[in-house]
């Protein structure tokens, strides 16, 4: 479960004095097995918002509660074991490593667990059968098409089993068929109980999440939490 | 352990096979600056027996200048395998910046950039200090002098690598990475 409470961040622009207030203020819940999307404008505040949400980046003001552990006590060592156990990243450039293969790519976030090459070898093909490119196991990423890489993304981010998938524009990048297919991933691994957050500019993807979001210039907007 | 050794590996051979020439560059600059400050400190045993056999001040001027001398190269060295060293760290900055978001502490993305620097500096230096011993036909004991002080220069020319990830947490660089593209 992740808990923020008047959540704030500020950026300083590198050699200026000039400060970007990102996020003013947020205060979202998200129940565990929910499917949710964010979305706003550009420069809104989203990305910040889930890469803090990811453990990725700090923040300057306010709480963040995830499964109960108070973020803010974490050490580089803890939060970076949450961010592998507990958390999986789908961007919308994919973040692979491109001259490697898929399997190399997919089993990245195992090496830093202690796993035998066997255990390894189990979960890489079970979470590449879950998105359906286990044939592809052994091609260059680079050589693959935008969706069968978003695939790999996605096979990556959940191969450790963690309970929260967060997404940035998974489908920015892909066509109105492919992003379709990639949309019915995640709504058939939220069934499977996995939280999932998604950042999307698409109103048919964030149709398809359960609850909608929406940040504007680093506060939420959408009228579900104006009601409270 | 293993598992980073082998996640070394991988990017190493990957390094060496998309960038042949920086690589190179780095090994031949590591093994060059390792060469010369053996070259430069060779003398000063020699100079400071010099120096307490005849305890004359000029003596002791030849001895302070070969030192200033040694530094000063080293010091040269130092900054030429530090920029070598960024050219490789700039090789693997997207790599570093993955790692850490897939939960790779900075501890570990560290741990996999000394274990890659290491490997290319202490066996360059190896090779180039072994092919010496052939070179001179030297006995046993002057052998193994060699063989550690090669280890303890390789830590010495290592150590400049430390400082730009001591200097820049590898998280901190995620946003710039991201938006740089
Ligand atoms: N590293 C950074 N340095 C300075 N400003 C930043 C940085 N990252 C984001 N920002 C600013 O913070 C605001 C929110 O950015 P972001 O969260 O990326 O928006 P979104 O994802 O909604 O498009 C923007 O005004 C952006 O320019
Ligand atoms: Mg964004």
């Amino acid at each position: 479960m992740i808990e923020i409470r008047d959540l704030k961040k500020t950026y300083t622009i590198k050699g200026s004095k000039e400060k970007v207030n990102a996020l003013r203020g947020i205060d979202i819940t998200v129940n565990d097995r929910e499917m949710v999307a964010i979305q706003g404008r550009s420069g809104a505040g989203k990305s910040t918002l889930l890469n803090i949400i990811g453990l990725i980046e700090s923040y300057d003001d306010g709480e963040y509660m995830l499964n109960g552990i108070d973020v803010s006590t974490l050490s580089d060592g803890k939060a970076a074991k949450l961010r592998n156990q507990r958390i999986g990243f789908v961007l919308q450039d994919y973040s692979l490593l491109e001259k490697y293969n898929v399997k190399t790519n997919v089993m990245l976030p195992l090496l830093f667990d202690k796993l035998s090459s066997r255990e390894i070898d189990e979960k890489v093909n079970r979470a590449l059968e879950a998105v359906n490119i286990d044939d592809l196991s052994h091609r260059k990423v680079a050589h693959l098409s935008g969706g069968q890489k978003q695939r790999v993304a996605i096979a990556r981010a959940i191969v450790n089993d963690p309970s929260f998938i967060l997404a940035d524009e998974p489908t920015g990048a892909l066509d109105t068929k492919t992003s379709g297919e990639i949309m019915e991933l995640f709504r058939s691994l939220n069934d499977e109980g996995k939280t999932i957050i998604i950042i999307t500019h698409d109103p048919i993807v964030a149709d398809q999440c359960k609850r909608k979001i929406e940040i504007s210039d680093g506060r939420i907007v959408s009228p579900e939490q104006v009601e409270k | 352990m293993k598992k980073y050794l082998l996640l070394t590996w991988m990017r190493l051979r990957k390094n060496f096979v998309e960038h042949k020439l920086i690589m190179t560059f780095y090994c031949a600059g590591t093994i060059i600056c390792n060469r010369i400050f053996v070259e430069v400190f060779s003398s000063v045993p020699d100079l400071y027996e010099q120096y307490l056999e005849q305890r004359t001040s000029w003596a002791a001027e030849l001895l302070l200048l070969k030192l200033l001398e040694a530094t000063l190269i080293y010091a040269i060295c130092f900054c030429g395998c530090a920029y070598l060293y960024k050219c490789v760290f700039d090789l693997n900055r997207e790599q570093n910046v993955i790692l850490s978001m897939l939960g790779a502490s900075k501890r570990k993305v560290i741990t996999i950039c000394l274990l890659e620097t290491s490997i290319l500096t202490i066996s360059g230096n190896l090779l180039a200090d072994l092919s010496a011993v052939f070179f001179y036909r030297l006995d046993i004991l002057a052998y193994i002098v060699i063989l550690v002080s090669v280890v303890l220069l390789s830590a010495l020319t290592t150590l400049p690598f430390f400082i730009p990830y001591i200097r820049k947490p590898i998280l901190d660089s995620y946003r710039n990475f991201r938006d740089l593209e």
